[in-house]
């Protein structure tokens, strides 16, 4: 069984450009359930402790983080205490910067909007850093919230994502609100993380997960590519000889969901494989999926959307699975 | 806000269309200063130039974003109202980031103080060393684009936040 934590990993207030103030995010926060969330203020820590303070006794753990707000894309830390300079940031040598980040401190770095619209229109938001190495890259924001559709480009990073993940780059998906005032539209994609029921370190019995902190649960799934991002079902694959199983549970509740909304959709399964082929299939059983995967596949990432495959009626994406990965278990 | 004459640097210059970049201000203040106060504005940071090639620009950068090829006058238009020149500031305190403005107005100002701060900056303790002001010119859209920094120090903690 798994344990699936919602996360928010993309937030502002007025500490940089938002309107809420701390507390007020963080009273929002908690009325909306997110169970992690980090506070990613525009180059600056300044909230990292009011949102701790606000947030605690109440139902929400944060992630101190910031977004890294450069001339050539947005990058998220989480993790970090501090603003990491950018004036030497050179777009086709990302690689350095990156190293400079991770040395402030930061767990997790990620991209956030990589095709969200750019000049002249937005300066700096669009991505335009050269990623020689991908793999430097935690996760990459696959969903964002935040500038709407079509300025947003989603369908253009979720395409992207997949086509890094399928080359086999280690990489997890992610979405994000990217609040920075109250949302006008709250039907849109959350991020879950899959969480083992028990956590392993080396030399040691496996320890109950309940008992870890859920966002240190939350950042170990994003460092092991175990997130995805979704409007209600939760997806857990498992990949196994020449079967790929994918689980579904519709007990979230996110934006209504629930085990009759998913009995009463068609819900359409599609994996994309590594040797070009993409399978869908109208499923059956809401609950769960068998797919016979081909001996010549090593990655796969798998979407899901109800009642037809156009893009508005995409339900959850980010899920992969790597063929080395599963020989391991 | 008289404590606040006890130290005091002002800063100016002026921008052209297009630049892109940062501009650091490292100075030393003196041991006494305990509260600092910022103050930065710009002006020209509506479009002045020529509305057809902006409408061109916005319009082709819509369109890498549009599957079907296609965006409408009003969308463009639409997309030209965020088109506004943008400066932001960090500030570093010995070689540590002590927060910064990253909101785009006119005029910013922020106090930064042992006890409190304004938001977007973390309360520090001063005692003499370096600051360093980074200006991040993120869009300059007209020329000619001046600025000036403003910043002010004070023996107490007196100002009014
Ligand atoms: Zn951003
Ligand atoms: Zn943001």
């Amino acid at each position: 069984m798994s344990r699936f934590i919602r996360a928010e990993l993309h937030n502002h207030t007025n500490e940089s450009d938002g309107s809420l103030s701390v507390k007020e995010l963080i009273d929002y926060a908690a009325a909306q359930n997110f169970e992690v969330m980090a506070l990613t203020d525009h180059n600056t820590v300044s909230g990292h402790l009011k949102a701790i303070r606000e947030a605690s006794g109440r139902n929400l753990e944060i992630i101190p983080g910031i977004e890294l707000t450069t001339m050539f894309g947005h990058l998220l830390a989480l993790n970090i205490g501090r603003w990491v300079d950018d004036t030497m940031l050179d777009p086709e040598r990302p690689e350095l910067y990156l190293r400079a980040v991770r040395h402030a401190g930061a767990r997790l770095i990620g991209l956030a909007h990589p095709f969200c619209i750019g000049e002249p229109i937005m300066v700096g938001c669009r991505n335009s850093m050269h990623f020689r190495y991908p793999e430097e890259l935690d996760y990459i924001e696959i969903y964002n919230c935040g500038a709407g559709d079509p300025l947003s480009g989603n369908m253009q990073a979720l395409e992207w994502w997949e086509e890094l993940v399928l080359q086999g780059y280690r990489i997890a998906a992610v979405s994000g609100i990217d609040l920075h005032t109250l949302p006008r539209n709250e039907n849109v994609f959350t991020t879950y993380a899959e969480t083992p029921d028990s956590i392993q370190v080396l030399g040691d019995e496996g320890k109950d997960a309940e008992s870890v902190p859920r966002a240190e649960l939350v950042m170990d799934a994003i460092m092991k590519q175990k997130t995805f991002i979704s409007k209600g079902p939760r997806l857990s694959a498992e990949w196994k000889g020449e079967w790929l199983k994918v689980r579904l549970d519709h007990s979230s509740g996110y934006l209504g969901w629930s085990e009759e909304k998913a009995r009463k959709s068609q819900l359409l399964l599609q994996v994309r494989q590594d040797t070009g082929r993409e399978w869908r299939e109208k499923l059956t059983n809401p609950d769960l999926a068998a797919v016979r995967i081909g001996p010549d596949v090593s990655h796969l990432v798998i979407r899901l959307y109800q009642d037809t495959y156009e893009d508005s009626h995409l339900l959850a994406a980010g899920v992969q699975c790597h063929l080395d990965e599963e020989a391991k278990q | 806000m008289s404590g606040f004459q006890h130290f005091q640097q002002s800063m100016s210059g002026t921008l052209n269309r297009g630049f892109q970049g940062h501009i650091l201000y490292t100075f030393l203040i003196p041991e006494e200063v305990k509260t600092i106060r910022i103050a930065f504005r710009f002006n020209k940071r509506e479009w002045e130039g020529n509305t057809e090639s902006l409408r061109n620009r916005c319009r082709e950068a819509l369109l890498q974003n549009v599957p079907q090829q296609y965006v409408t006058d009003d969308e463009v238009t639409a997309a030209m109202g965020h088109v506004k020149g943008e400066i932001n500031l960090s500030v570093r305190y010995n070689g540590r980031e002590i927060g910064g403005m990253h909101r785009n107005l006119l005029l910013k100002e922020g106090v930064i103080g042992p006890d409190l701060a304004s938001v977007g900056f973390l309360p520090t303790r001063f005692c003499g060393g370096i600051l360093q002001l980074d200006l991040h010119c993120l869009h300059i859209v007209n020329d000619k684009t001046e600025y000036e920094l403003k910043v002010c120090g004070a023996d107490g903690n007196g100002a009014a936040l």
